[in-house]
């Protein structure tokens, strides 16, 4: 045990993922309270071209322009699904659904293609699908943290201004607090914290680390603050475990790891939460 | 003194279908009134509408001579309670509490003065030992009440009320209009949607009859007659009055 922390890539990959989920977690239940959880569904598939399209042009893997790409996609698919919204009467399902097998499905196909080439191996640009955590290196973790202190900020600096939107939108645009404002920084922040995660976890399985630890949190704390920390201490913990587990035992991926741990907290804390509404009543 | 709202020629669609259109208003300083009609004539889109909460397809409004968006903080709107989330994980105090955000603008946090304010907010309610209360754990009543506490502590000029008797007790039901005839003796002007006809005469001076247009404006006096309420209600067999 205690050699495997001695090795200098372990441990990268045990705080990145770590680390990671904490902040996804955290801001992810922003999405979970105003029942937008597919939205960021929607928005984590969409990143893949983004990638694939930065990494044809590169040829090379880079985390920071992977970034910028991820971020750029996720931004075209979010106004897709407002334009189609507002102007159609699709309902949004519909049109989450649409957007998320229109990106993703175009990520596959730039994939099969670029994956032709050998510089796509070396980079490990499949990864991105299912994620593979060690090749997380740390010029990732640098990112990692830095998007984490971002998320951090939003919540120190935005707590009221967070609190009022999720609550009463109209209340917010009335005390001055323009929705469209918490929107974008909203959006920016789960986009740079789905950027620099779907490398561990995958871009199928990266918006399970939104939604699942906020969902979890909900079940143990009805105060706003109690709900975010204890959300961001159960990534926290899945992604700690996860990695852990899968250094363990042979051939287990990582990412699928994490994410399952997180289901399991998920359907214990809803199950124990129906049981103690259940004593209450 | 003259007219703090005015609007004229205001229309509102959802997507393409006209929900009120041709609205003009006037409405004087100090007044308390009631805004009546059926369900779906437009009455929540009237307020939203004078508030720019909601786009229009015409119409030009004026508060207190000036753009909304130049009245922050002197306009205080309590919506229908369906409209907003109660699930949101959060205390009763912290609810009232947002009323006074709008005088600290972004990223200031609220002070102890501004708690000190909201917990009179609640002792006025009569819900002083609710505090810490989870909001989804409020009754229809309460939950009315929270929202009028939060529209106190803004200390506004002008308030805007929608339905706040809408599923409410006989105790909440005191407590909100004692509290609005205060706020009225204190010279501030509330526009109330109201649904009991059989109060209207009973807590309001002034009366707006809409469905989908205005139908009838003025004192409750001369205006809340029965062909004014059959012309609204056209229709709706048995809307419960006299
Ligand atoms: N967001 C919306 N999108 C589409 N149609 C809407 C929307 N909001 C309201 N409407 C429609 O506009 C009409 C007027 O609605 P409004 O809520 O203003 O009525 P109301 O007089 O307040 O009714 P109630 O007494 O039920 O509160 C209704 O027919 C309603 O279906
Ligand atoms: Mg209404």
């Amino acid at each position: 045990m205690l050699e495997l922390f001695k090795q200098y890539n372990f441990l990268l990959v045990l705080v990145g993922v770590t680390v990671f989920s904490a902040s996804a977690g955290a801001i992810g239940v922003i999405s979970v309270l105003r029942r937008q959880s597919l939205i960021g569904d929607a928005i984590s598939h969409a990143t893949l071209p983004g990638i694939v399209i930065v990494f044809m042009l590169l040829q090379t893997k880079n985390s920071f322009l992977f970034l910028v790409g991820a971020i750029i996609a996720g931004i075209f698919a979010y106004l897709l699904i407002l334009l189609i919204n507002n102007n159609t009467k699709i309902d949004l399902d519909t049109t989450l659904a649409i957007t998320l097998t229109f990106f993703f499905g175009l990520g596959m196909m730039l994939l099969s293609i670029s994956s032709k080439s050998k510089n796509a191996a070396q980079a490990g640009i499949q990864e991105y699908i299912f994620g593979s955590a060690a090749t997380i290196n740390q010029m990732d973790v640098i990112m990692i943290v830095i998007t984490s202190i971002i998320v951090l900020c939003v919540y120190l600096f935005l707590y009221k201004e967070i609190k009022i939107f999720i609550f009463d939108e109209l209340q917010a645009i009335l005390s001055g607090f323009e929705p469209k404002i918490m929107h974008i920084i909203i959006l920016i922040s789960s986009l740079i914290v789905i950027s620099v995660g779907i490398q561990s976890v995958g871009v199928i399985l990266v918006s399970a680390m939104l939604i699942g630890p906020g969902v979890s949190a909900l079940q143990w704390s009805k105060k706003f603050h109690v709900v975010v920390i204890l959300s961001a201490i159960f990534g926290a913990i899945s992604g700690f475990t996860g990695v852990l587990l899968s250094s363990y035992v042979d051939k287990l991926p990582t990412g699928s790891t994490v994410v399952f741990i997180m289901s399991i907290i998920t359907v214990v804390s809803i199950l124990i939460s129906r049981l103690k509404f259940k004593k209450e009543k | 003194m003259e007219n703090i709202i005015e609007v004229e020629d205001l229309t509102i669609a959802y997507q393409n279908k006209p929900i009120i259109w041709d609205i003009d208003l006037k409405i004087k300083n100090n007044v308390i009134l009631a805004i009546v009609g059926p369900n779906g004539a437009g009455k929540s889109t009237l307020i939203k509408g004078i508030l720019s909460l909601i786009p229009s397809l015409s119409g030009k409004i004026e508060i207190f001579g000036k753009n909304i968006n130049k009245n922050k903080g002197k306009i205080a709107y309590v919506p229908q309670v369906g409209n907003v989330n109660w699930d949101f994980p959060t205390t009763v105090l912290d609810v009232v509490l947002m009323g006074r955000y709008v005088h600290l603008g972004w990223v200031k946090k609220p002070t102890k003065k501004d708690k000190e304010k909201a917990m009179e907010a609640l002792k006025m309610i009569e819900m002083e030992n609710f505090a810490d209360r989870q909001i989804s754990q409020l009754s229809g009543g309460q939950k009315q009440r929270v929202f009028l506490a939060r529209a106190l502590v803004q200390e506004a000029e002008l308030y805007f009320l929608d339905e706040p008797m809408q599923g409410i007790d006989i105790k909440s039901e005191a407590i909100i209009f004692d509290i609005l005839k205060k706020m009225k003796s204190e010279g501030k002007t509330i526009i109330v949607v109201h649904h009991d006809l059989k109060t209207v005469k009973k807590y309001f001076d002034s009366v707006i009859f809409i469905n989908k247009n205005i139908i009838a404006y003025g004192d409750v006096e001369t205006t809340f007659t029965k062909e004014n309420i059959d012309k609204t209600y056209i229709g709706i067999q048995d809307v419960g009055i006299i």
